[in-house]
C-alpha cells in the first residue's frame, strides 16, 4: 500500500507451551507484516495457532521466539507494565465471548476503557455508542442486550481510546448471520473511515472478500499465498 | 475505577452487608470499650478536681484508684500544715479523707468520709437540693474532739450506741439519688450499721456518698484519726516574686508537690494531675481494652482479606478482560484494595453509629456510667478502619495483578 506505515512486524515468531514435563510447539516461526489501515483476516483450522497468534500479537503472551514490532515499537526488549502500557494506548481487542463486565452498563463498559488509560470520558462513550447504534441502550446491562447488542459494546469499548490496532478473535462466532454481517460492517466502517487496522481471526470463509487480505494458517505456521 | 467497585459492592449486597457489618462491630467495640474506660475516669477525675484544693497527697506507691483503709496517721496532718516552701509556709488548709466503699445503686460506690467543716471545699458552691448535710453544727465531732488525748486518740468505748446510732448519716448525689430512688430520711445498710440518707447534693462532686469523717474513724479505726489521702490547699505565692506570674500556676504547684513529697515521703501530686494519675493506675486495664479490641479488628479485617480473596477467584475472568484492555499490576491492586476500603469505610461508619447508639443504650441502663467519645475516638476507629482494610486487601490484590491474562480469559 502506497506511503502506508508498518503497524505490525512479526518476524520467526515461535511459540510453544509447556514446561520441562512436555513442551508442544504451536508456532513455528511466523513472518507477517500489517499496514496502516488494512483489514487482514487470518483462517485456519482449530488449533493451528491463530489465537496464540493473535494473544503475541497483542502482547497479552510473550512468543517463545522471534521479535514482534507493534508501530514501531520493538516489543521484545519490553517489561511487564511496558508491554500493559503499550497495549493499553494502541491495542483494542474483541473477544468471541464479548467479555463485557455484566455489573456496568453498556456505556460504563466502554468509559472503562478510557479510566485505564486515565482520561475522562467527556463525550467520547456517547460518540462511539452512537457510531455502533446504541446510544439508545447506553443504560443497559449486558443482559438486557441482545448477542449482537453485547459484540458492538465490546466493538465500542474497544476502540473508544482510538488506537491504532484492533485484533478480533472470533468476533461473529457466536452470532447469527445476520449480526454477524452487521458487526463486520461496523468493523469495515471503521476501517475505512478510521484507518483503523484490523486483525482478525476467523473460521468462516465466506467472511473472507470483507478483507483486504486474507492469510491461512495451518499448522502453525502461513500458507504460501 | 470508582464505578466498577461501587457496581461490585452493589451487585452483591448482602455480601458487602455483611462484610460492613463485620467491621462495623470490631470499630464499634473497640470505641465502646474506649467510651467505657475513658468516660468513667474521665468523669471520676472530674469530680475530684472539682475539689477546692490544689493538691493531693497519697501513701507512697499507692494505686490512686484503689486506695482504700487509713494509711495516714494523725501525726501526718501537722507536718502537712506546718510546710514550708522556700522558707514560706505554703498550706492554706489541709483536708483529711476516709475513702471506703458501700453498695448503692446496684453498684459498688466510693465513700469519701469527710469532716462537717470541710463539706463547702467538696460542694465547692454546689448545692443540698434536698435536706442538709450531715452532722449538724459538728455536734458527734466535737463529741469526739472533746474524748481526745494529746495523740490524738480515745477509748471507743466512751461512745455508746445510742450517741453513735444518730450521726451514722450520709449525703448523696442527685444522680445516685435518681438511679437508687433514695430520698431523705431513708435508711441504708453500711458496716453492719443503719445509716440514714440526711442530704442530697447537686451531682458533681468529688464522690457519691459523702458521711461524717469522725463516725467512720470511730467505726472502722477504733477511733485513731487515721486517713486514706489529704486534700491540700496552697496559698498562692508572694506577689512580686517569680512564681507569681500569671503563666507559671501549675508549676508552682508542682514545685511545691515535689518538695512536699520529699518531706513526707509520700506521693503529692498537684491535683491537675489526678486524671494522669488515674490513667497511670488504669494501664493494665487499658492493656486488656487495647488487647480485646485489636484481637477484634484483626478478625473483622482476616474477614475482608478472606472476602477480598474470594473475589479475585470468582473474578479471574474479569481480572483477565481488565488486562486485555490495559489494566497495570497497581490498578488491578487498586482495584482491590478500593472495593475492600469501601467496605471498610462505610463499616467504620456504621461502627461509629453503633457506638453512639451504644452508649445511650448503656448509660440508658445504667445511669451511673458515664461513657465519653472523644473525637480523637473517631480519628482513631476511621484510620484504623480505612487502612486496616487497604492492607487486608493488599495480597489479594497483588494475587489479581500476578494473573496471567489469558489463562485469566479462559476461565468460564
Amino acid at each position: 500500500m502506497a506511503g502506508a506505515d508498518i503497524i505490525v512486524r512479526a518476524e520467526g515468531v515461535r511459540h510453544a507451551y509447556g514446561s520441562d514435563g512436555g513442551v508442544t510447539p504451536v508456532l513455528h516461526g511466523v513472518d507477517l507484516t500489517i499496514h496502516r489501515g488494512e483489514f487482514v483476516m487470518i483462517m485456519g483450522p482449530s488449533g493451528c495457532g491463530k489465537t496464540t497468534l493473535l494473544n503475541i500479537l497483542g502482547l497479552m503472551m510473550r512468543p517463545t521466539g522471534g521479535r514482534v514490532e507493534i508501530d514501531g515499537q520493538e516489543t521484545s526488549t519490553l517489561d511487564e507494565s511496558g508491554r500493559t502500557a503499550l497495549r493499553r494506548r494502541q491495542i483494542g481487542f474483541v473477544f468471541q465471548r464479548f467479555n463485557l463486565l455484566p455489573v456496568l452498563t453498556a456505556a460504563q463498559n466502554v468509559a472503562l476503557a478510557l479510566q485505564l488509560r486515565g482520561e475522562t470520558a467527556d463525550g467520547q462513550v456517547d460518540e462511539v455508542l452512537r457510531r455502533v447504534g446504541l446510544a439508545d441502550k447506553a443504560r443497559r446491562r449486558p443482559a438486557a442486550l441482545s448477542m449482537g447488542e453485547q459484540q458492538r459494546v465490546a466493538i465500542a469499548r474497544a476502540v473508544v481510546g482510538r488506537p491504532r490496532l484492533l485484533l478480533a478473535d472470533e468476533p461473529t462466532g457466536n452470532l447469527d448471520s445476520k449480526n454477524a454481517a452487521e458487526v463486520l460492517d461496523l468493523l469495515g466502517e471503521l476501517d475505512r473511515s478510521h484507518g483503523l487496522t484490523i486483525v482478525m481471526i476467523t473460521h468462516n470463509e465466506h467472511l473472507a472478500e470483507r478483507a483486504d487480505r486474507v492469510l491461512h494458517m495451518r499448522d502453525g505456521r502461513f500458507e504460501p499465498a | 475505577m470508582l464505578t466498577l467497585a461501587l457496581a461490585h459492592l452493589l451487585h452483591r449486597r448482602l455480601r458487602t452487608a455483611l462484610c460492613v457489618l463485620a467491621v462495623a462491630i470490631g470499630i464499634a467495640m473497640l470505641v465502646v470499650m474506649l467510651a467505657i474506660s475513658h468516660g468513667m475516669l474521665n468523669e471520676v477525675a472530674d469530680r475530684v478536681q472539682s475539689v477546692d484544693a490544689d493538691l493531693i497527697v497519697l501513701p507512697d506507691n499507692e494505686n490512686v484508684i484503689f486506695t482504700a483503709g487509713a494509711a495516714f496517721s494523725g501525726r501526718v496532718k501537722p507536718v502537712i500544715d506546718a510546710f514550708s516552701f522556700e522558707g514560706r509556709p505554703v498550706v492554706g488548709r489541709t483536708i483529711g479523707v476516709m475513702l471506703d466503699t458501700l453498695h448503692l445503686g446496684g453498684q459498688q460506690q466510693r465513700l469519701f468520709a469527710v469532716d462537717r467543716d470541710d463539706m463547702p471545699a467538696f460542694l465547692a458552691g454546689r448545692r443540698v437540693v434536698q435536706g442538709r448535710l450531715f452532722d449538724e453544727g459538728r455536734a458527734f465531732g466535737r463529741r469526739v474532739d472533746a474524748l481526745r488525748n494529746d495523740q490524738g486518740y480515745y477509748d471507743p468505748a466512751s461512745i455508746s450506741e445510742e450517741e453513735l446510732l444518730p450521726a451514722c448519716e450520709l449525703v448523696i448525689d442527685t444522680r445516685l439519688a435518681r438511679v437508687g430512688g433514695y430520698t431523705v430520711g431513708e435508711w441504708v445498710t453500711f458496716l453492719g450499721r443503719p445509716f440514714r440518707i440526711v442530704g442530697i447534693v447537686e451531682s458533681g462532686v468529688a464522690g457519691r456518698v459523702f458521711c461524717p469523717l469522725p463516725v467512720l474513724q470511730h467505726i472502722k479505726n477504733g477511733g485513731a484519726p487515721w486517713v486514706s489521702l489529704f486534700f491540700v490547699k496552697v496559698r498562692p505565692p508572694p506577689p512580686g516574686s517569680a512564681w507569681a506570674a500569671a503563666t507559671r500556676g501549675a508549676e508552682y504547684e508542682e514545685a511545691v508537690a515535689e518538695a512536699m513529697s520529699q518531706t513526707l515521703k509520700a506521693k503529692v501530686e498537684p491535683k491537675s494531675g489526678y486524671r494522669r494519675l488515674m490513667y497511670e493506675g488504669f494501664a493494665q486495664i487499658y492493656l486488656y481494652i487495647n488487647l480485646a479490641s485489636g484481637l477484634a479488628l484483626a478478625v473483622c479485617f482476616i474477614i475482608i482479606l478472606l472476602t477480598m480473596y474470594t473475589l479475585v477467584v470468582e473474578r479471574t475472568r474479569e481480572i483477565g478482560i481488565l488486562k486485555s484492555l490495559g489494566a497495570g499490576r497497581g490498578q488491578l491492586v487498586g482495584q482491590v484494595v478500593l472495593e475492600a476500603v469501601l467496605i471498610c469505610g462505610v463499616g467504620t461508619a456504621v461502627g461509629l453509629g453503633l457506638a453512639v447508639g451504644a452508649k445511650f443504650a448503656i448509660e440508658s441502663w445504667r445511669p451511673l456510667l458515664t461513657l465519653s467519645i472523644e473525637p480523637s475516638f473517631v480519628g482513631w476507629a476511621t484510620a484504623i478502619g480505612v487502612a486496616g482494610g487497604g492492607l487486608s486487601a493488599l495480597y489479594p490484590g497483588f494475587r489479581a495483578a500476578r494473573l496471567d491474562p489469558v489463562a485469566a480469559l479462559a476461565v468460564e
